[in-house]
């Protein structure tokens, strides 16, 4: 079954072609990368697909029904969710704090004015399901902006993880961190892909990371997907060679 | 145990200081102590949107001025014993009349937020002076009658200090609930919270009415002290020195807002009646906080109990 | 109405269109370029038309006047920009702290006028040369007004000069839209924002001493100057300078209407033309931001 489907998706940006008649099918459960060379439109089509831009023409169907310009907070009630490439967070709260949060929203008592809300045990036990699978379990109290770049991005994602997310985009999950952390990361996304059994899609330029777990791997440049399919089949495929010609990634 | 008491310490510190002054407070002092409690619940409300949600709104002095005619209407119209009514009825209109103005200020940008409520605090003030045949134009509205049990200033105290006290609990229970978090976190990262499946605007606009409506009952509740009112109330000076005094205080601290009102209320007895420049003070006053002292009287006196205890510390880990 | 009381109203409300434009496009200078929100732009206003006041005083002459407020309040926006407002950039709610800054600006600066001057209205007299008025058949307009229209079409066009066609103006386009690549080709970003600063508020300045023969003068005035440039700006869009331009003229001509369709109400119409712009086109007649989600 297609979890996300893009037909003919266009968008420009004053003269620039952001993305050109895209046209792709995610299945469910998939694990997709996305790669392409800078200014490909890897972030403007991860925008698209969450409803934090609207495409110039062309649909977006999730579990095949239209969602082309809805807004972003009906989209993650929808189940689809994100982390991002600088990682968004609420930087003066405690680690715990930035997931009660999210758990509140997605157990709708955001709208509660008047109640403490250290009162909700559904909401706490799940904060700390989440801590405790992602790791951060020692570091709850420690402030957003106190963390290590690399537990920022974890965090993220543990925030987006919180909405039990069905389609989950994580935008550059390893940009910036040591290899260690990357390899940690690396893991960390293959297991709650199986574990949460999510579909995800993630943008990433490390080249090791994406034909180690991708499923699929897609390729964008200048806007256009040029080329999709499994490790292999990228790496022998002569348009994507042709675009990445002089870089030394494959 | 020790939590707790963290917690409840202002709170202490609050009835000691408010209450105490029924027993031992002179005239003046009641009245001086009287309007440090009432736009103590202006900025306490005020601060729900600036310190709480980051929306600078230069135009709660509507919704004050709002309360406060409301009150003094209706009490002049209908006689003392609507007095109390009024302040329920005051309330209202201010949500509602929030609501319109959210709609049209809150969907845009935080500099436009600023200045679209300066404009609209500016055209209802206008309102207020030009339409004289209803509101009493330039010269206000004086002896608004009250219930025979508020009439001293004392009784008057005893009253203003109860709604008070029930309205900035209130205010003190949002700033602790869920609804709460979700407007710091709008503060933060709006982007985030949409991304959480939240939507920013109506949070916004609810702050905003929440916020709105208690501005009212202080405004209500001011019409009472000197039993006059005047469209000054609704002057874009009376929302810049809220927010001064909410600065002066602590925005970041739920009680900061009223610290500074006490600290402003008192120079302005001291200072403001000796010099004509009392606007020179404030903006000189005001300066000097933006720029040494973002964080305010509450953030000075945590710096400084931070030093304390991290001296404590070392000699407990020599 | 009369074909000639129309034409006279017309151009009374030209008149007053370009002195908001004068001040309202500082306001929208500022903030497009140097991204502050200048509150106390209209304070800038009305120093200048007390440095006109003052020059006029000391030398009896008009355009000395008018050189000494463009300068004065130039130099005054320049200073304070330099001993205030730079040392908060880059803060956390840096907004809400330029507002709150400039705000203490306006305080202060009437306090100022006020001690200086004292609290009394003072008035100058048009220069003579401007003193009478022109006769258009039946119409006949005062010199000043058509003196204050070409003026206004003559900063119009030289400020989108220099900012569209010479270097100095691509320095200081750059100069706010990507900060630290200009830094490093050698311009001083703080420099040009101080003078971009200075050329805003001494329009600002200018446009208070050219006023100063058709109103009064007096302490405040920055506020009523600023509620009305804040509306031509809403209206028109932040940081835009031809949507100031066109609602300047559109709040002019609405006040020079206005007043004869309902005299008491007349000054409360701008703001009824704002919220119907509000209504409809909340970033304002000329926004140009489309696709984009408004978070």
């Amino acid at each position: 079954m297609t979890t996300l489907e893009l037909r003919h998706v266009n968008k420009h940006f004053g003269g620039l072609h952001v993305s050109r008649d895209i046209t792709m099918g995610i299945e469910q459960g998939e694990l997709t990368a996305i790669i392409g060379p800078n200014g490909a439109g890897k972030t403007t089509l991860f925008n698209e697909i969450t409803g934090y831009i609207t495409p110039d023409n062309g649909s977006i169907l999730f579990d095949g029904v239209e969602i082309t310009g809805a807004e972003p907070e009906n989209l993650v009630k929808m189940g689809i969710v994100r982390a991002f490439q600088v990682a968004s967070l609420f930087i003066d709260e405690t680690v715990y704090d930035n997931i009660y949060l999210a758990a509140l929203a997605f157990h709708g008592k955001n709208g509660n004015i008047f109640t403490n809300r250290q009162t909700y045990k559904d909401v706490a036990e799940h904060c700390h399901f989440i801590l405790g699978r992602l790791g951060l379990s020692g570091k709850e109290n420690l402030k957003a902006f106190e963390l290590s770049h690399g537990d920022q991005k974890v965090l993220d994602i543990a925030i987006a993880l919180t909405m039990k997310p069905k389609l989950l985009l994580l935008d550059e999950p390893t940009a910036g961190m040591s290899p260690d952390e990357r390899v940690k990361m690396t893991r960390l996304i293959r297991a709650i892909h199986e574990e949460f059994q999510l579909t995800t899609v993630f943008v990433e330029h490390d080249m090791d990371m994406v034909f180690g777990i991708a499923d699929i791997i897609r390729v964008l440049v200048h806007g256009e997907l040029i080329a999709e399919g499994n490790a292999e089949e990228i790496q022998k495929n002569p348009a994507v060679i042709e675009a990445y010609l002089g870089h030394e990634v494959l | 145990m020790n939590n707790k008491l963290v917690t409840m310490a202002p709170w202490l510190a609050y009835f000691l200081i408010f209450g105490s002054l029924v027993f031992a407070g002179g005239d003046h002092t009641i009245h001086i102590a009287s309007q440090v409690i009432i736009l103590g619940l202006f900025a306490i409300a005020f601060n729900v949107l600036f310190g709480t949600t980051g929306l600078l709104s230069f135009g709660q002095a509507i919704f004050y001025g709002l309360g406060a005619y409301i009150t003094g209407m209706m009490a002049k119209s209908f006689g003392g014993d609507f007095f109390v009514w009024a302040l329920l009825i005051a309330p209202v209109a201010a949500i509602t009349l929030s609501v319109l103005l959210g709609a049209l200020s809150l969907r845009l940008s935080d500099v436009y937020f600023t200045m679209l409520t300066l404009a609209f605090a500016q055209l209802v003030w206008g309102i207020c002076v030009k339409w004289s045949s209803f509101t009493g134009g330039d010269d206000g509205i004086q002896a608004i009658p009250k219930p025979e049990l508020l009439a001293g200033g004392l009784n008057y105290y005893i009253f203003s200090f109860i709604i008070v006290t029930v309205c900035i609990y209130l205010l003190w229970r949002l700033d602790r609930s869920p609804f709460g978090a979700v407007l710091k976190g709008i503060r933060q990262n709006p982007t985030r919270i949409s991304f959480i499946g939240l939507n920013v605007f109506r949070h916004k606009l609810l702050a905003y009415m929440i916020s709105s409506g208690f501005t009212a009952v202080a405004g209500g509740l001011y019409a009472g002290i000197d039993k006059s009112i005047h469209p000054d109330m609704f002057v874009w000076t009376m929302s810049g020195s809220i927010i001064l005094m909410t600065i002066l205080g602590g925005m970041r601290s739920f009680f900061g807002p009223l610290i500074g009102v006490a600290i402003f209320i008192l120079l302005e007895d001291v200072i403001g009646r000796s010099t004509q420049y009392w606007s020179f003070v404030i903006g000189a006053i005001m300066i000097t906080v933006v720029l040494l002292f973002p964080k305010g009287v509450v953030g000075i006196s945590r710096h400084f109990a931070g030093l304390f205890a991290k001296k404590g510390g070392q000699l407990d880990n020599p | 109405m009369s074909f000639e009381i129309f034409i006279s109203q017309f151009f009374g409300g030209l008149s007053v269109a370009m002195l908001l434009f004068l001040v309202a496009s500082g306001l929208t200078l500022i903030f497009g370029v140097a991204k502050v929100f200048n509150f106390a732009h209209g304070s800038f206003y009305m120093i200048g038309a007390y440095f006109s006041y003052q020059a006029i005083a000391l030398f009896d002459n008009f355009w000395i006047g008018a050189v000494a407020a463009a300068l004065g309040a130039g130099l005054v926006g320049m200073l304070l920009e330099i001993c205030f407002i730079r040392r908060i950039a880059g803060r956390e709610e840096e907004g809400a702290f330029q507002i709150l800054l400039t705000y203490a600006f306006i305080l202060i600066l009437d306090d100022a006028v006020k001690f200086i001057w004292g609290p009394a209205y003072k008035t100058i007299s048009k220069p003579e040369s401007l003193a009478g008025s022109m006769d258009f058949g039946a119409v006949t307009i005062p010199t000043y007004n058509l003196f204050i229209i070409v003026l206004g079409l003559v900063i119009v066009v030289s400020a989108w000069y220099v900012l569209s066609r010479t270097k100095t103006g691509k320095i200081i386009l750059a100069a706010s839209t990507d900060t630290q690549m200009v830094g490093m080709l050698g311009v001083n970003v703080s420099l040009v924002m101080s003078l971009v600063f200075g050329v805003a508020t001494a329009m600002g300045g200018l446009a208070g001493a050219m006023a100063a023969p058709l109103r009064t003068i007096a302490p405040g005035t920055g506020v009523e100057v600023i509620i009305d440039s804040l509306i031509v700006v809403v209206i028109g869009g932040l940081g835009n300078f031809w949507g100031a331009l066109f609602a300047a003229l559109l709040i002019g001509e609405v006040n020079a209407f206005g007043i004869l369709w309902m005299p008491q109400w007349a000054s409360l119409l701008s703001f009824a033309v704002m919220i119907v712009v509000l209504i409809f086109k909340p970033k304002g007649l000329f926004s140009r931001e489309k696709g984009r989600k408004k978070i």
